[in-house]
């Protein structure tokens, strides 16, 4: 694919548009060239039902040894295991200096505050599912507790050792546009143990892409890298895909420092956003996912249906049985990049890769968790289970640019879509007038032998042919129109091509993901601490009155619910808002209340209010 | 208690605790279902006020007849004497916040509301208990609904 390419060219390629990256404060894992991580890991398989084997020992293996070619049956997970769990002293060293840091140092880029957390942003029904979600990983299988910790020592080593940030690019050829692919590799995932978030776990790959066009002149004397214009940008994301992932580059979204895009780096997950802030992303547990739906319905139901209270406001934006996390993309710490704290180092990354094309393992532990998210991800080639990733072999697809032609081809393909159309026409017009004549004649036949006995049943088949024809010509007609207004488009459209009109960047999106808008709270501190304690003594509170005073379970179970409700309602300065939702809720079990107790009046009631509403519209069109 | 009627009554008929008032942004046109939701209120408070004598003056007729021959408890006679008190009291008022709805206060709204979620909690129990009341539920249901809708709210800056 990139045989007129040489490496330089490439590497210039990739250097002239390369991200910068900022990071939040306290993040602890930075992109890094993989050779020190490989040597620093062993190599494992898990069979089904079988204790994992170690196939190759830490600090033997090498990129040599981790591409050989390995068969151990179907369902085989191969996986590199980084962390070897520490032992009491090195965590507790570990612990004791990073809490000296945040006091000694607070305003350090080392050193992560959280400020407002997501338990503070959503309602009570999402905190119980996060409660459910946090016990689950009791039982799931997960990354054990101090492998962060130890993850950030392994990696303080290497970096010590001579390990630069750095980025594998890749430069693809696809349909007349040059994709340019960042993947930056991370050596740990610390979201969940760092930074309140949803998972952690080892090795961690993230990607970003530039699209550009290509200069193609035979005679052009500047160098490859300068033949290039850039278009549009996608950075990879939680719950995002196609077209929502790219922006256009004059999108005023998009952060440049000169030509290089910048990219906010979510804490710990490394998930990469377009504007700096709080994201809160949502986790669906794979069993709620019917609820999820119900719910999403009648909330849409309620709202453009019923155009009940909060018609005029967008959808809700969250789910209660979905599992809020803020992914903190602040921005506010290490930045690497051009002219930034730190520079990249590039290497190459292409088919020719063999740690990329020929390892179809895990990049990190397999912790076997059933949702996934506590197992290390494949490599930047594969998905975990082993097929190809989109994004390597349809980068245009992967962001929705497949259909989106590059700006110097736009006017050929315009044009020859119409010189389509117009043959269209042609070739409908011609129909529409030999159907036409047909049609003629038939009538004048049918005409001619109405009401002859003799020439019944000859007339009943024109008839029938006449009613066939008739439809298939009105269909034709029907085509032609849609293709003289195609034409009328394509004219409209090309006339703003060659103006230089640009539509909106952003037409292409139907969800673009935004930060967390700032709670206004009262008393914020103590709003963030009631939300924290909230549902855990909720739950103690119930089962202290089961075990003391059952007889009052539901008064004093309804009586800690509503002081709960209440109080936060007011930090939310909600309370209006709290005391309409109690009342429509009353006044809907009031109704099934109504409706179970008078089933057949209602139905009676109803009829006869029908039969009123007929009689008084047909007297009004008698009137009228 | 006739004390907080005459306040509450004071506040209804000024621009006392209108938020719409003190940011000096002209005051909108009273949109029709406004107007509706007033009479639909004043009808509610007409109602109550309503029971209330009749309560009384059924206490009346009872206190001279059938207290004497010990057929009412001592029970029912309080129920029906709160009773009395509690329906002519929430008449009044809710009198009084038909009126301010029909001045369009902001506060009148989420009383409004709060009210008639109360009266539907209210219902919901003494259905649960055997002493229904129909009517009541059916016109508690009626008016939140409308409470609700997209003009109501707007008029109230609640939307």
């Amino acid at each position: 694919m990139n045989e007129e390419l040489s490496e330089a060219e490439r590497l210039a390629m990739l250097r002239r548009f390369e991200p910068v990256v900022r990071y939040t404060r306290g993040e602890r894992f930075f992109p890094i060239e993989v050779g020190p991580y490989i040597n620093a890991c062993s190599l494992w398989v898990q069979t089904p039902n079988q204790v994992p084997i170690r196939l190759v020992s830490q600090g033997e293996l090498t990129v040599d040894r981790l591409i050989e070619s390995r068969s151990h049956g179907v369902g085989a997970v191969y996986y590199l295991k980084f962390i070897e769990p520490l032992d009491l002293i090195e965590l507790a060293r570990y612990s004791f200096n990073e809490a000296w840091k945040s006091i000694t140092q607070p305003g350090s880029k080392d050193v992560f505050r959280s400020g407002l957390g997501r338990l503070a942003r959503v309602g009570y029904g999402s905190r119980l599912v996060d409660a459910l979600f946090s016990v689950s990983l009791l039982v799931r299988g997960r990354v054990p507790g101090d492998t962060a910790a130890a993850a950030a020592l392994a990696y303080q080593r290497m970096r010590s050792a001579g390990a630069r940030s750095s980025y594998y690019g890749r430069v693809v050829r696809q349909d007349g546009w040059v994709a340019l692919q960042y993947w930056y590799f991370y050596p740990f995932n610390n979201w969940r143990t760092g930074f309140f978030g949803a998972n952690d776990h080892e090795g961690d790959w993230e990607m970003a892409c530039i699209y550009c066009t290509e200069d193609q002149a035979v005679d052009d004397p500047q160098p490859a890298e300068r033949r290039l214009a850039p278009c549009w940008v996608a950075f990879a994301s939680h719950e995002f895909s196609g077209d929502d992932l790219r922006r256009r580059w004059d999108d005023p979204e998009l952060v440049k420092v000169g030509e290089h895009p910048v990219i906010f780096a979510g804490a710990g997950s490394h998930a990469s956003y377009f504007t700096a802030g709080e994201y809160l992303a949502e986790l669906e547990l794979p069993f709620l996912t019917p609820l999820v739906r119900l719910v999403d319905r009648l909330q849409d139901r309620w709202v453009t249906t019923l155009r009940q209270a909060g018609a005029q406001t967008n959808k809700p934006a969250f789910n209660v049985f979905r599992i809020p996390f803020v992914d903190y993309a602040r921005g506010d710490g290490l930045s690497i990049g051009p002219g930034q704290d730190e520079p990249w180092q590039a290497c190459l990354l292409d088919e020719q890769t063999a740690w990329a094309i020929c390892y179809r393992g895990l990049w990190g532990l397999y912790a076997q968790d059933p949702i996934a998210g506590e197992n290390a991800p494949a490599g930047p080639v594969y998905n975990r289970d082993g097929s190809v990733r989109r994004r390597w072999y349809d980068p245009l697809g992967w962001a929705g640019l497949d259909k989106v032609p590059p700006p110097d081809l736009e006017l050929h393909l315009l044009s020859r879509q119409r010189e389509e159309a117009r043959a269209n026409c042609s070739s409908l017009k011609r129909q529409v007038a030999q159907k036409s004549e047909r049609l003629h004649r038939l009538g004048i036949e049918a005409a001619a032998i109405e009401g002859r006995p003799h020439l019944a049943k000859t007339y009943n088949e024109i008839v029938g042919q006449i009613d066939a024809l008739s439809k298939e010509l009105a269909g034709i007609r029907q085509k032609l129109t849609v293709e003289q207004a195609k034409l009328e488009a394509f004219d409209w459209h090309e006339e703003r091509l060659r103006r230089g009109e640009l539509p909106s960047p952003r037409a292409h999106l139907h969800r673009a993901h935004a930060p967390s808008p700032e709670l206004d709270l009262r008393l914020g501190g103590l709003a963030e601490a009631f939300s924290a304690i909230s549902i855990g003594s909720l739950m103690i509170g119930i089962v202290l009155l089961i075990m003391f005073a059952r007889q009052y379970l539901l008064i004093g179970l309804a009586a800690m619910v509503g002081f709960i409700l209440f109080v936060e309602a007011g930090f939310r300065r909600q309370l209006a808002r709290l005391i309409n939702s109690l009342s429509v809720g009353l006044a809907i079990i009031s109704s099934l209340v109504l409706l179970f107790e008078f089933f057949w009046q209602v139905v009676v009631v109803s009829v006869l209010a029908l039969g009123v509403f007929l009689i008084w519209e047909n007297l009004r069109e008698l009137r009228s | 208690m006739s004390w907080l009627l005459l306040w509450i009554g004071y506040w209804a008929c000024t621009e006392m605790g209108d938020k719409v008032s003190q940011s000096k942004e002209p005051v909108p046109r009273r949109p029709r279902s406004v107007t509706i939701l007033a009479v639909l209120q004043a009808l509610q408070g007409l109602g109550l006020l309503a029971l209330g004598i009749y309560r009384g003056y059924l206490l009346t007729w009872l206190g001279g007849a059938e207290l004497l021959i010990s057929r009412v408890t001592p029970y029912v006679v309080v129920d029906w004497l709160t009773g009395w008190v509690v329906w002519i009291t929430l008449g009044i008022f809710t009198l009084i916040l038909a009126l301010a709805i029909f001045r369009m206060q902001r506060l009148a709204w989420l009383i409004a509301i709060s009210l008639q979620g109360l009266g539907l909690l209210v219902g919901l129990v003494n259905y649960i208990q055997a002493r229904p009341n129909y009517a009541g539920m059916i016109y508690g249901i009626v008016l939140v609904f409308y409470l609700n809708q997209q003009e109501v709210r707007s008029a109230f800056r609640e939307a």
